[in-house]
């Protein structure tokens, strides 16, 4: 049987990152409803994160008519007026409608324009998934990147923007970061702005969001020289391995940020003593398994039992990130196991 | 060019998938990309499957993803419902036959052409309706069917809920309810029918009246009572008077302090008419515009489209009102006056239980937002 593809559409996925840089107009090239299906999503995942406003997205909304005689007509009489918006870039996605009719979306991006265009080829289910789309849009807007005198700061790259604890994990990282000493250069793309992204060669090392983003990682590693390491911080363990690692990266002692964070953390296992020896399941399927060895060195930790007919306690994947992610999972592990 | 702003109505793909996948006993299957397939099973909160084509399918044919993903449902419905989305309308293919040629008459299956370029989300409500192979029985005198639920609609449930309520006061049973609940794919219609949402109206049936706004409840409430009391009935003679004397004391109350609102209303055409005009009896608003996502047809107060957010922002600069009925959408964009939410989407707030718009606890729960939304505005203000 097919199944629905959990990976979502490629249109979304470049959404999640152009609707995050300010004063950039995403236009889509396609029929409304497509256009209304991720602005819709957008603006529960916005309100969900406080934002006031749903972000500008356009819609060239295609109709039968453009089907039929072809739609770039339509898409050079909508760049023009997403310009005339006077926005710092101009974001052009297409649709499977696009592509399946052929439109060439890049050749009308190339016209010139007072205003930067660019085009991110996102055709549905031609263009593959939700993570190709994401990893497709950063990779095209890190073109405006360029060199520039680099200073001991990490860029945080390939963020989840569509997460519902994204803030919760970026303050998680700069927390962590600031035990080093190490700023934060710039989010790509979380709350970007144009001329955050040229700064991009600025920092000394990219940490990508999870492995998914090695693609992004390579990219940039290539174009501005800039080394990655792959994940943020995940699990007890992980978390103190984190920060040596990027000590090591910026040359930076990291021996006090890891004595300081293994405290925090015999704190909060000793906040969750109440949980020693109870039994816990953990959820099954692909999706846990990836965060089933975070979750089994928490049950350690806390001398839990992981059989089956325990208490179901959530493993979500992602895992959340750092030690205030674990505290935060701990208390919902507390409330399922009632203790 | 039309500019689309943030287009925030969704296509006709969506309406089919919401009228389908609240038929019970049918299995909906969205012929087209994950991307088309998300959006409705995110937001009906039904199951529904899909092919995911991809572009090895678009080059070589749809029909082996198709006949793979039947072959993996077929057993659990009773019908299947494949729903063609924009990409097999442009190739072209005959999926009829495809199904045909691999099942022939061994499974019980829609086809329905429902690509998103080519209508609203009401006309794929409707279109997907009128496919099911519904029966009328005649003999069903004694109860009504309930049309114009949707399940894209937040008030749905509370809707039902309702509209049962009155029909078993009335002295009438519920017939098939379109298209949620009970209603399943070989119910049998009843030979008359009340509307939950005139915008959403079947067709099926002898109409018996909407149930948005008082006035159309109480005519409607009048016209069944006519029908299944011999005696008038409990309705018409205890429960709208009382519910309408609360109403008015309560406006009453209010003018004491405020003047009246200046309303914007942003939704489905009909449905906002109806409420506009109960707002202008009760309260004494002035309804500064009516925004509709659908097509106008009809109805006694003038209407403009209002399908994008843009032309959202344009017209509530230009009216300043002081109160919005509205999605979240309309929400975000003014800020500064009071809202109500009425339609979808209905986001940043939790919402748990079944709430209705129609009837008349709908009637009543509106009034007291309206109010509750009004007041706080206005204390908010000084």
């Amino acid at each position: 049987m097919a199944t629905p593809n959990d990976d979502g559409c490629t249109l979304t996925g470049a959404l999640s990152v152009t609707t995050e840089i300010a004063r950039c107009v995403t236009l889509i090239h396609g029929p409304a409803g497509c256009a209304h299906h991720n602005f819709s999503l957008l603006h529960a995942l916005h309100a969900s994160r406080d934002f006031a406003l749903p972000p500008p997205v356009l819609s060239t909304d295609m109709t039968e008519k453009e089907v039929i005689f072809g739609g770039e007509q339509m898409l050079e009489e909508a760049v023009f007026c997403a310009a005339e918006k006077k926005p710092d870039l101009i974001c052009v996605l297409s649709t499977c409608v696009a592509a399946a009719i052929g439109d060439d979306v890049e050749a009308v991006c190339r016209i010139p324009s007072v205003v930067p265009v660019v085009h991110i080829p996102t055709a549905g289910f031609l263009g593959g998934g939700f993570l190709a789309g994401h990893i497709q849009a950063l990779i095209s807007l890190s073109r405006f990147a360029g060199q520039c005198e680099r200073v001991p700061s990490v860029n945080l790259i390939g963020e989840k923007t569509l997460e519902y604890e994204v803030d919760e994990h970026y303050r998680e990282v700069v927390r962590l970061l600031t035990l080093l000493g190490a700023p934060v250069n710039v989010r790509f793309v979380c709350g970007a702005t144009l001329d955050g992204i040229r700064r991009l060669g600025g920092a000394s090392l990219n940490i990508l969001r999870d492995p998914s983003m090695r693609p992004v990682g390579d990219h940039l590693h290539r174009e501005l020289g800039i080394p990655y390491i792959d994940s943020f911080p995940l699990g007890l363990g992980g978390t103190l391995r984190f920060l040596e690692l990027v000590g090591r990266q910026l040359s930076l002692d990291p021996s006090a940020a890891v004595a300081a964070e293994e405290a925090l953390q015999k704190e909060v296992i000793g906040t969750f003593a109440p949980l020693r020896r109870k039994r816990v399941t953990f959820p099954a399927g692909p999706a846990a398994e990836s965060a089933s060895r975070f979750g089994y060195e928490l049950a350690e930790t806390l001398d839990l039992e992981v059989r089956e007919g325990g208490n179901p306690v959530p493993l979500p994947d992602p895992f959340p990130v750092g030690t205030s992610g674990i505290r935060r999972l701990l208390h919902r592990w507390r409330r399922k196991c009632h203790a | 060019m039309p500019e689309c702003a943030g287009p925030l109505w969704p296509c006709g793909l969506t309406g089919a998938a919401a009228c389908l996948s609240g038929v019970r006993g049918i299995g909906v299957i969205i012929h087209g990309s994950a991307g088309c397939y998300f959006y409705p099973a995110t937001t009906l909160h039904s199951p529904i499957y899909c092919t995911s084509l991809s572009d090895h399918d678009l080059i070589l044919g749809t029909g082996d993803a198709l006949v793979r993903t039947i072959d993996g449902v077929q057993g659990r419905h009773s019908m299947l419902a494949v729903l063609c989305t924009c990409t097999p309308a442009i190739i072209g293919e005959d999926i009829r036959q495809v199904i045909d040629e691999h099942y022939g008459a061994s499974v019980r299956i829609i086809v329905l052409d429902a690509p998103g370029f080519a209508g609203e989300y009401e006309a794929g409500f409707l279109s997907a309706l009128s496919s099911l192979p519904l029966l009328l029985d005649v003999h069903r005198q004694n109860s009504v069917n309930i049309d114009g639920l949707s399940l894209m609609d937040p008030f749905w449930r509370g809707n039902l809920l309702e509209i049962q309520r009155l029909l078993h006061l009335a002295g009438a049973e519920c017939g098939a309810t379109l298209c949620a609940g009970a209603f399943s794919c070989d119910s049998e219609l009843s030979s008359s029918t009340i509307h939950a949402n005139p915008d959403l109206r079947s067709g099926f049936g002898t109409p018996l009246g909407t149930m948005i706004g008082l006035s159309a409840v109480k005519k409607t409430v009048g016209a069944l009572e006519d029908r299944f009391c011999s005696n008038g009935g409990v309705i018409s003679d205890q429960v709208i008077p009382d519910a309408e004397e609360r109403v008015i004391s309560a406006c009453d109350k209010y003018q004491r302090r405020f003047d009246p609102p200046n309303v914007a209303l942003f939704g489905q055409s009909l449905s906002m008419q109806a409420i506009a005009a109960m707002l202008t009896e009760y309260l004494g608003a002035e309804i500064a515009c009516i925004g509709s996502r659908n097509s106008p047809s009809g109805g006694p107060l003038p209407v403009e489209m209002a399908r994008d957010y843009g032309k959202v922002q344009e017209i509530l600069d230009r009216e300043r009102p002081d109160l919005v009925l509205g999605s979240s959408f309309e929400q975000a964009a003014c800020p500064s006056a009071a809202f109500v939410g009425v339609t979808a989407p209905l986001r940043g707030t939790v919402r748990l239980h079944a709430r209705p718009l129609a009837g008349i606890e709908g009637s009543l729960a509106l009034m007291e937002s309206v109010l509750n939304a009004c007041m706080d505005h206005q204390k908010g203000a000084r």
